[in-house]
């Protein structure tokens, strides 16, 4: 019997090493046949699940190892990002989450959540924000006029929705309380809302029926997966046509905002905690960095309608400091527009 | 009409030709076991099929998501009427009435009835699908946020006249519900409220963790006195039957149908979920019949009106996903993730160019539900002899698989103390016959009807809403008049509140301190308490405190005197001392060792005389223990917190 478990350990162990694409033979040998929790903070069969478990099979080609995707929403996530961040560290724990809240959650002093405790180990998508509306609606002709946007929460409206809007000149009203893109979607549908703000994934499935259109991306450039939108910042956005008469300073002051908000996209990161032991950790980033630029990922996420945007750990470290910057930015406005909005 | 018909040929020749019949069948296997297995939901199973069927034909993955959906519901009612545990949310309203009447001898006849139920339910849920498949779009536009608050409203307006209570009891714990359901976060805002400073009430008390406290601890813990351990339950008696059961539908078929309708429209409006359909079908079933006093007891007719509506939500619940992209329900996020990796696109074509694929899909589930109904009666049997089993030998695992669910939900640990909280709750209402039903129909519609209460609010305030332009709305009103009319009359001759047992008073007393509690937090709270948050809590308080003055009053009367003094009964102390203990046990020891605890005292308790006793019932526990952790660890996924005393050494 023990022979047979020792054979059978073996033969993990070289299936492992074999298979250990991308991988240094110190960290395929060591996660060969190794357990591997990965915490999804949602619910089974939504965005995060999706990346989550389609990382599972080319994690278990490249390392030989056993993941097993754990599901806890409770309470918005925050209970799957404690569980996470006080992993034990001797096991191999993974994390994905929208790294963009985890960074303004660490700006808040008070609280000891957020990127305390996590390590980036990616970024597996990028998308920037997107406005849906019926077919028709001009963002160009918006001066003057008050728009009214369906949202879930006032919080995740205000950058994308209320400065954006103010951009072009126009007030934004929000009807909050729908539960989800969807539930945004058709109360645009109903004429309840003339438009709401969507991440791009969502937003090209809102679109998908051909009912309501993706009119404008909160981005500084167009997006390949949909060329002829227009975008909000940078050359040839539309701030950049709307503003084309104003004096130097105002138009100036208006990209810069415009850049901002471009710049504070939808990161979904996958993160480790900082506890794990340091050359578990090492080990982890690695296989980490393997997988998800390994094509059976892309493939995997993109046959599911999801939308692909990689940085290994290195550039995606970058990319939250980036993410972090525009938030200080955009801060002081944001808090002016919450509390307006508010009353 | 041609293009129709021939769509719908083609859709059945998918479905029906070899050997793509197969698929159907697997999945409605496939669902129908994980259905019946603790905690496994049919959502989970689906995410991990996505994945499996990536190389599939979009026909071949129509056939399997369409049984996946289909074969998930009636198997979940199964658990509901044997155990009381629902296997999924949407199957809550069937143990109101399919467990009481399984208890009472007739698990034959509940299963059954459920099973033809849910065969017809879904066969008008999938016609009314087929018929309004070319005019859906506009309809589906007439139901928003007005029209949901009026149908919550309406099914709210129903219950709290039901039988076996007094009204202002009825009212009270309708109140309870309500003021439960808003616990978490406020349903505009999702600021925290009344949460207390943590996590664990943020999402709000999860109604399936609710349900398993309410109702099924709850109950296990009154098993010890209404049924003698070591004997088996009430046995089938004669007038129990498969052949009973089915033609129960029939006998009352007029409310199958109106069941089913109720299923098929609350289907088609997005975001609102069986549950709902259930519990709004049972409130018409009370309403509509002219005998009300079996309800809850194990009236038959409170099992046949949610299971058609359940299943008949099945249909209506594709529409929008199909017509629009919109899920309408969890199924519906899942089979439109599968729409995007095959290519198919929903919307028009779907019901235009597509419509063989949709009636491929709409078969599939049609297939399905018939397929699971015919098992389900076929295996009735069988089924029907689990309730025999010496109650003793039920509890358990019972209990074990209770918790297991529970913690598996959500991953977390204080879902399973709320479900504890809510069995001692549970058990108090039920010693002290209160009425259990309407708080838990009050505590599902209550967020839904918070929610679309308040979006009315707000588009009303920007002018996007016109009630004389919404005849959905007028006539959802005219329901409610109706309903109001006959809750007075019923209300007339209502009686007032006798006090059924010394010491219900404290349990009034208390009931009122804790809503005392939360209205004051509403009062002193921040925007997270809603004018509405802060009426009802205060209502809530107030009505208990009436209800608390006229029992005081009653109490001086001399007949008070004639009430027997009886308290808690002495068997029931036990599983009460070891359900209350068991948050604390699991903090620290973990959950698979408290659960292996809780069997070795149940079992020493009832059976431990003698040393060889004694070994063999820790072997049962430690069993116990390594099933629980290997299911939590292997099968459930659950990554739980380290318990106390790991962590100390």
């Amino acid at each position: 019997m023990r022979l047979i478990s020792l054979l059978a350990m073996g033969a993990t162990l070289a299936a492992g090493t074999a298979c250990a694409e991308g991988l240094s033979e110190s960290c395929a040998s060591r996660l060969a046949g190794q357990r591997l929790a990965f915490i999804v903070p949602a619910d089974a069969g939504g965005g995060y699940d999706t990346y989550a478990r389609s990382m599972v099979p080319v994690i278990e080609r490249l390392a030989g190892m056993t993941v097993q995707v754990s599901n806890i929403p409770a309470a918005g996530g925050s209970v799957g990002q404690i569980q996470a961040r006080n992993a034990p560290p001797g096991e191999y724990t993974l994390f994905i989450e929208n790294l963009t809240q985890m960074v303004l959650q660490t700006m808040d002093e008070e609280a000891d959540e957020g990127m305390v405790g996590f390590q980036t180990l990616a970024i597996v998508d990028a998308t920037p924000e997107a406005w849906v509306a019926l077919p028709g609606f001009d963002v160009m002709a918006l001066a003057g006029t008050t728009i009214v946007a369906s949202q879930g929460t006032l919080d995740g409206s205000i950058l994308p929705i209320g400065v954006a809007a103010s951009l072009l000149g126009a007030e934004a009203r929000y009807i909050t309380g729908y539960d989800g893109s969807s539930d945004f979607g058709a109360a645009v549908l109903r004429g309840e809302t003339d438009m709401t703000s969507v991440s791009l994934s969502s937003a090209l499935r809102l679109a998908q029926g051909g009912d309501l259109q993706v009119v404008l991306l909160i981005a500084d450039r167009p997006h390949p997966l949909v060329p002829d939108v227009p975008y909000l910042a940078g050359e040839g956005g539309v701030v950049d046509r709307f503003t084309a008469g104003q004096d130097a300073g105002s138009r100036a002051a208006a990209m810069d905002l415009a850049q901002s908000i471009a710049n504070i996209p939808d990161a979904r990161g996958i993160m480790a905690p900082s506890a794990m032991e340091p050359d578990k950790l090492a080990c982890l980033s690695e296989l980490v960095d393997a997988a998800v630029v390994d094509p059976e990922f892309a493939d995997l996420v993109t046959a599911q309608g999801r939308t692909l945007a990689i940085l290994t750990s290195q550039d995606a470290a970058i990319r939250a400091d980036e993410i972090a910057r525009a938030l200080v930015v955009t801060r002081p406005l944001y808090e002016a527009m919450f509390e307006a909005a508010s009353e | 009409m041609i293009e129709f018909a021939s769509a719908f040929a083609d859709g059945a020749a998918n479905v029906l030709t070899w050997p793509n019949i197969l698929i159907p069948v697997l999945g409605t296997l496939i669902a129908m076991t994980a259905s019946f297995l603790p905690g496994i939901g049919n959502a989970s199973l689906s995410a991990l099929l996505i994945l499996f069927t990536i190389g599939w034909s979009p026909v071949q993955v129509l056939l399997l998501f369409g049984a996946l959906t289909g074969g998930a519901t009636f198997m979940g009612s199964v658990t509901a009427i044997l155990f009381n545990i629902p296997g999924n949310a949407s199957s809550s309203a069937s143990l109101l009435d399919g467990h009481p009447l399984s208890r009472l001898g007739y698990p034959k006849t509940a299963i059954a009835s459920a099973a033809t139920a849910s065969a017809v339910g879904s066969v008008f849920g999938v016609c009314v699908l087929i018929a309004m498949l070319p005019i859906i779009r506009p309809l589906l536009l007439e139901f928003g946020p007005l029209e949901r608050f009026l149908l919550g409203l309406w099914g709210l307006s129903t219950i709290i006249a039901i039988p076996n209570s007094s009204v202002s009891k009825g009212l009270a714990v309708t109140m309870l519900g309500l003021l439960a359901s808003m616990i978490g976060s406020d349903a505009t805002t999702g600021a925290p409220r009344w949460t207390f400073g943590g996590f664990a009430l943020y999402d709000g008390f999860g109604t399936i963790a609710l349900l398993l406290g309410f109702f099924t601890l709850s109950e296990i813990i009154g098993w010890r006195r209404s049924y003698s351990l070591g004997h088996a339950a009430k046995s089938a008696d004669q007038g129990d039957s498969v052949r009973k059961g089915v033609l129960s539908v029939f006998q009352n078929f007029g409310l199958t149908l109106r069941s089913s309708t109720i299923g098929s429209v609350i289907g088609m409006i997005p975001g609102v979920g069986g549950t709902v359909a259930g519990f709004v079908a049972y409130g018409q079933a009370v309403m509509t019949s002219r005998d009300k006093s079996g309800f809850g007891r194990g009236e038959i007719r409170g099992l046949i009106a949610p299971e058609a509506a359940i299943d008949a939500k099945d249909g209506g619940s594709l529409l929008p996903a199909l017509a629009f992209g919109l899920p309408g329900s969890e199924a519906g996020v899942i089979l439109l993730a599968v729409f995007a990796i095959h290519g198919i696109v929903p919307g028009m074509s779907m019901l235009t160019v597509d419509l063989p694929l949709t009636f491929t899909l709409i078969l599939a589930l049609l297939f399905s539900n018939i397929l699971t109904s015919v098992v389900g009666v076929a295996l009735t049997p069988a089924l029907a002899r689990l309730t025999v089993l010496r109650i003793d030998r039920v509890a358990l695992p019972v209990i074990v698989a209770s918790l297991v669910t529970i913690v598996q939900l959500h991953g977390v640990l204080s879902d399973l103390y709320l479900a504890v909280g809510f069995a001692l709750f549970g058990y108090l209402l039920r010693h002290f016959r209160w009425p259990r039903v309407p708080f838990i129909i009050a505590f599902i519609l209550g967020e839904f009807i918070e929610k679309n209460l308040e979006l009315t609010s707000q588009l009303v305030s920007v002018g996007r809403i016109s009630v004389p332009e919404r005849p959905v709305a007028i006539a959802l009103v005219v329901l409610i008049g109706i309903s109001l009319i006959w809750m007075a009359r019923r209300i007339k001759r209502s009686g007032a509140l006798p006090l059924k047992k010394r010491g219900e008073i404290w349990l009034t007393l208390s009931l009122a301190a804790a809503a005392l509690v939360l209205a004051v937090q509403a009062q002193q709270g921040d925007d997270a308490y809603s004018d509405l948050a802060k009426v009802m809590s205060a209502a809530t308080f107030l009505i208990l405190l009436a209800i608390a003055g006229a029992q005081t009053i009653e109490m001086r009367q001399p007949r008070f005197a004639r009430i027997p003094r009886r308290g808690i009964p002495r068997p029931h102390w036990m599983p009460i001392g070891l359900v209350a203990a068991l948050p604390f046990a699991i903090a620290l020891v973990g959950l698979p060792l408290a659960t292996g605890a809780l069997v070795w005292v149940w079992l020493v308790a009832d059976y431990g005389r003698g040393l060889r006793r004694h070994l063999s019932l820790a072997l049962i526990s430690a069993a116990s223990v390594l099933a629980t952790a290997l299911y939590l660890d292997r099968v459930a996924n659950v990554y739980l917190p380290q318990p106390i005393l790991a962590g100390l050494f």
